[in-house]
């Protein structure tokens, strides 16, 4: 355990044909702590996790700097064969479709046996061989909660349902014991039970492990429940960062704020229209100039035509607005 | 300092209307396969005013001459006959026998391939049985028989090719079309009240459109060279109306003495199938509305 | 109170493809005997998650698929098994908004046919005129937010918000009395979805319309509907007034299902991820 932070992440911005699509993203991750990183259509989560990863499309213009515990080059730059063998090993990404993330022409149980055998132990977990290969991969199942384990090693991904799949997932990608686990919207495609499990699953895994996590979606009520601390995109930009006990309850950017009042559909009175935002998300490219939220803030004035700075030193805490909720005009 | 915004960015009012269309131009495989055509096309209409020599006319003195020569552009084939004369009527033969073909095979084709898809099992699946039988029939074979029956004409014989390609055409359109009829939209036509029939006509045969488009392009070409085949065979068109396909044919004896005499109608039918192929292309594109401004 | 629909003691099952020679390959059984009513004006709602038959029985309620033993009732009509051409009655009083916002749309037709369908398979109301067609189509796409413009641009030119907006005018378009919604904002982002979902609620009150609303999200039903029907494996394990399932659950189904979906409520009152599972402190 490094007393630095396990990602440290330092004006990234991406640029993808004529558009900007992140723009000077700050945040940094400690050593087993749980972050999540909100965001709808359109507001860049996805991409942010595929560049942690050095996962961009070919074409993609990137700038800045992702530093990885463990890892002695920038991952912004870095070529391929680096990368790879950083994947799987130093940080580990979880998808949303569980369909479609494991080989269907390859038993499971292979599937993670690879992992392990690609990275070649990294000296933490000194592999002597099949067998004890064979051991770790029962085990890892095992310790996902898969029944039988040795004989749904055997098994192809057709044969499990779709939460069985996402277990095998989750399984490959702690099977190295990353310093930080990605996940984005790993539950989604789930039903409500099976998400809960695998939720669970996710996060005593990265406790058990004292991974980080960076947990990326757009449902607010998984972040409240799994992470510690939350960010906050829109447009392609860090719009709020802080404690979700602090965000969720005294939300500060506008966009925030609205966010929470769209999803709250729990304390929304029946027959009474939950509180919207109004407008739509614009596509890529046309978004405003100056603060990215204002052609939709019924707050905004002629102020916002300029970016907001940050309103504090940390970029952990903090939110870029300059009328922001719950604080006198 | 804290004035309200211009009206302009207030997003409170402006109904919603979607994003404005992007304007396309048309993509380079239509416009160059448009040329083409219409280069073939033009060569056949001009063809029916003028041609610098008779086709048809034997010159033995004339025999063999060479491209560039001043009274034979093209030059001479074997019997003495000119060379560009036979190239520009034999444009009308190619596209007759591009029309016939791929015409029949694709009336009947698609309508077969969208009722298979449609329709209940005991229906559906005999047809396509009935399919696989004609595709196992050699094509080339069908032609010689109705040449048999009806005589032999490059009309015959195109019908029998355009037959001998309906099974590709429906099994084409039956996968697309049973593709279609699995999607919400149709599922959404009928809680509309939309007829069986209104389903097959608004909704899956403009949905299996550019796989037609494609398979026609490719069709054509098929046709094209099966004519060749068949003049070489005898069958086809009779001699003397000029053809492509036959001159190619003719060209084999003298192969390695005078290879131009199969470069000239070799290049016309490889030009005239490109063109075709890449017109089909953009035609599809230019068709499906989801294809935007690729960035 | 008059019942709008009556299902009583519907069962579907589906036929899967022998993988035996000798034998016949069992059944799937998506809906097991199913009864329930709902009354007019009511908003209805039926939760489960994958596999629990709701779409099916959504399917069955709108007259698209067939059951295999039971009855259904429209507005005291009974359309069980009827062939496409006495269903008329049924275009035209139900109608169904569909989950895909991308799926639900044909690709190659313009907004103004999309919305105008119902109308011309139904023999037009409008008596074949095409401006008074024209009219009622821009006096949907008004009623859902819509600009004139949208009527000429094709579903991929909208949001998958915008595009529920085009499949609920198309809905609406034969003025129906009952609507039935299968998962209308699973696929949408939040905010969109709290648009789209008041949209909804909105036309339902202002139309009296009766609302069937299908969903594996327990928070948009309740917030949405009077009286809930919890569905697994293709029954009914509960039903009654939303307030008092999700207060009270009798069945362990139901309470697995209520515990397993994360609240913001209670994950800001310090429950974590092994509360979602039924352990934890």
């Amino acid at each position: 355990m490094s007393a630095g932070p396990v990602l440290d992440v330092r004006g990234l911005s991406v640029r993808i044909g004529r558009h900007g699509l992140l723009h000077d993203l700050t945040f940094s991750i400690r050593s087993g702590e749980r972050v999540g990183l909100i965001g709808e259509s359109g507001s860049g989560k996805s991409l942010t996790s595929l560049a942690l990863l050095g996962l961009l499309p070919e074409g993609a213009r990137v700038t800045g700097s992702v530093r990885l515990a463990g890892v002695a080059h920038d991952v912004v730059g870095a070529g391929e064969r680096a990368m790879a063998k950083v994947r799987g090993n130093d940080v580990s990404m979880v998808f949303q479709e569980p369909m479609t993330a494991l080989n269907p022409t390859m038993r499971v149980g292979a599937q993670v046996a690879e992992t392990i055998l690609i990275h070649g132990g990294r000296g933490r977990r000194p592999e002597a061989g099949r067998g004890a290969v064979r051991e770790r991969v029962v085990t890892l199942l095992d310790q996902v909660g898969l029944p039988t384990p040795a004989e749904l090693a055997r098994a192809y991904p057709h044969q499990l349902s779709g939460g069985q799949r996402q277990r095998v997932v989750v399984a490959i990608a702690l099977a190295n014991d990353p310093e930080l686990l990605v996940c984005d919207e790993p539950t989604t495609a789930l039903d409500v039970t099976v998400q809960a499990k695998v939720l669970d699953l996710i996060v005593r895994g990265v406790e058990a492990r004292r991974a980080a996590l960076l947990l990326v979606t757009h449902d607010l009520p998984v972040v409240a429940t799994a992470c510690e601390r939350v960010l906050v995109m829109y447009g392609g930009r860090i719009v709020e960062a802080g404690a979700v006990a602090e965000v969720f309850t005294r939300p500060r950017h506008r966009y925030t704020e609205g966010l929470l009042g769209a999803s709250d559909l729990e304390s929304a009175p029946r027959g009474k229209p939950l509180s919207t935002i109004p407008g739509s998300v614009p596509p890529a490219g046309a978004f405003p100039e100056g603060c990215v939220f204002r052609t939709r803030c019924a707050h905004a004035t002629t102020e916002c035509a300029v970016q907001p700075p940050w309103s504090s030193a940390d970029p952990g805490h903090g939110h870029a607005c300059v009328h922001p909720a719950g604080v006198a005009p | 300092m804290t004035a309200p915004l211009p009206e302009a960015l207030d997003p409170r009012e402006a109904a919603i209307a979607g994003q404005p269309p992007v304007r396309r131009r048309p993509g380079p495989s239509l416009v160059v396969g448009a040329a083409i055509v219409g280069l073939v096309v033009v060569l056949a209409l001009v063809s029916f005013v003028w041609t610098p020599h008779d086709p048809t006319l034997v010159n033995a003195g004339a025999r063999l001459r060479d491209v560039g020569d001043p009274e034979y552009w093209l030059g001479s084939d074997k019997f003495g006959r000119d060379v560009l004369s036979q190239i520009l009527v034999g444009a009308r033969t190619t596209l007759f026998v591009g029309v016939v073909a791929v015409g029949v095979a694709g009336l009947l084709g698609v309508p077969l391939g969208v009722v298979a898809a449609m329709a209940p099992r005991w229906l559906g699946e005999p047809l396509m049985r009935g399919m696989d039988l004609l595709l196992a029939f050699p094509a080339l074979l069908l032609a010689i028989m109705f040449s048999a029956v009806y005589g032999g004409s490059t009309l015959v014989a195109m019908v029998a090719i355009g037959i001998a390609t309906v099974p590709s055409f429906a099994r084409l359109v039956r996968s697309g079309a049973l593709q279609v009829l699995s999607s919400e939209y149709v599922l959404a036509a009928r809680a509309a009240g939309r007829s069986a029939w209104g389903i097959g006509l608004k909704h899956v045969l403009p949905n299996v459109s550019s796989l037609v488009i494609v398979q026609a392009s490719v069709a054509f070409a098929i046709a094209v060279l099966a004519e060749a085949a068949l003049s070489f065979l005898g069958y086809g068109t009779p001699p003397p109306t000029p053809s492509w396909g036959r001159m190619l044919q003719e060209s084999q004896e003298l192969l390695f003495s005078a290879p131009r005499l199969a470069f000239v109608p070799g290049s016309a039918i490889a030009l005239a199938v490109l063109g075709f192929n890449l017109l089909g292309d953009g035609l599809r594109d230019r068709y499906d509305p989801r294809l935007e401004d690729r960035r | 109170m008059s019942a709008s629909i009556v299902v009583r003691d519907v069962v579907r099952h589906y036929r899967r493809p022998r993988t035996s020679l000798l034998r016949k390959s069992p059944p799937v059984e998506a809906v097991k005997g199913v009864s329930f009513e709902v009354g007019r004006g009511e908003r209805f709602g039926i939760v489960g998650e994958s596999g629990s038959g709701k779409s099916t029985l959504l399917r069955l309620i709108a007259a698209l698929d067939r059951p295999t033993s039971g009855e259904i009732l429209i507005e005291g009509m009974d359309v069980t098994g009827r062939r496409e051409r006495d269903l008329r009655f049924v275009r035209s009083q139900l109608q169904v908004v569909f989950q895909d916002p991308m799926g639900s749309l044909d690709p190659r037709m313009r907004v103004r046919d999309i919305v105008a369908e119902p109308l011309v398979a139904q023999g037009d109301e409008t008596g074949g005129d095409r401006d008074a067609r024209e009219a009622r189509v821009l006096e949907l796409l008004q009623a859902v937010g819509l600009s004139g413009q949208a009527a000429d641009r094709f579903p991929h030119q909208f949001s998958g918000g915008q595009r529920q907006r085009i499949s609920i005018a198309r809905a609406l378009a034969p003025r129906p009395t009952i609507l039935l919604a299968d998962e209308p904002v699973s696929a949408l982002d939040v905010s969109v979805r709290a648009q789209v979902l008041n949209l909804i609620t909105e036309l339902v009150d202002q139309l009296g319309l009766t609302l069937v609303l299908v969903s594996h999200d327990l928070s948009v039903v309740r917030h949405t509907c009077d009286r809930v029907a919890v569905m697994c494996a293709g029954e009914i394990v509960e039903i009654g007034r939303t307030e008092q399932v999700y207060a009270a659950p009798q069945h362990p189904y139901t309470t697995q299902l209520l515990r397993a979906a994360p609240s913001m409520r209670r994950a800001l009152r310090g429950g974590g991820t092994a509360e979602l599972v039924g352990g934890g402190s």
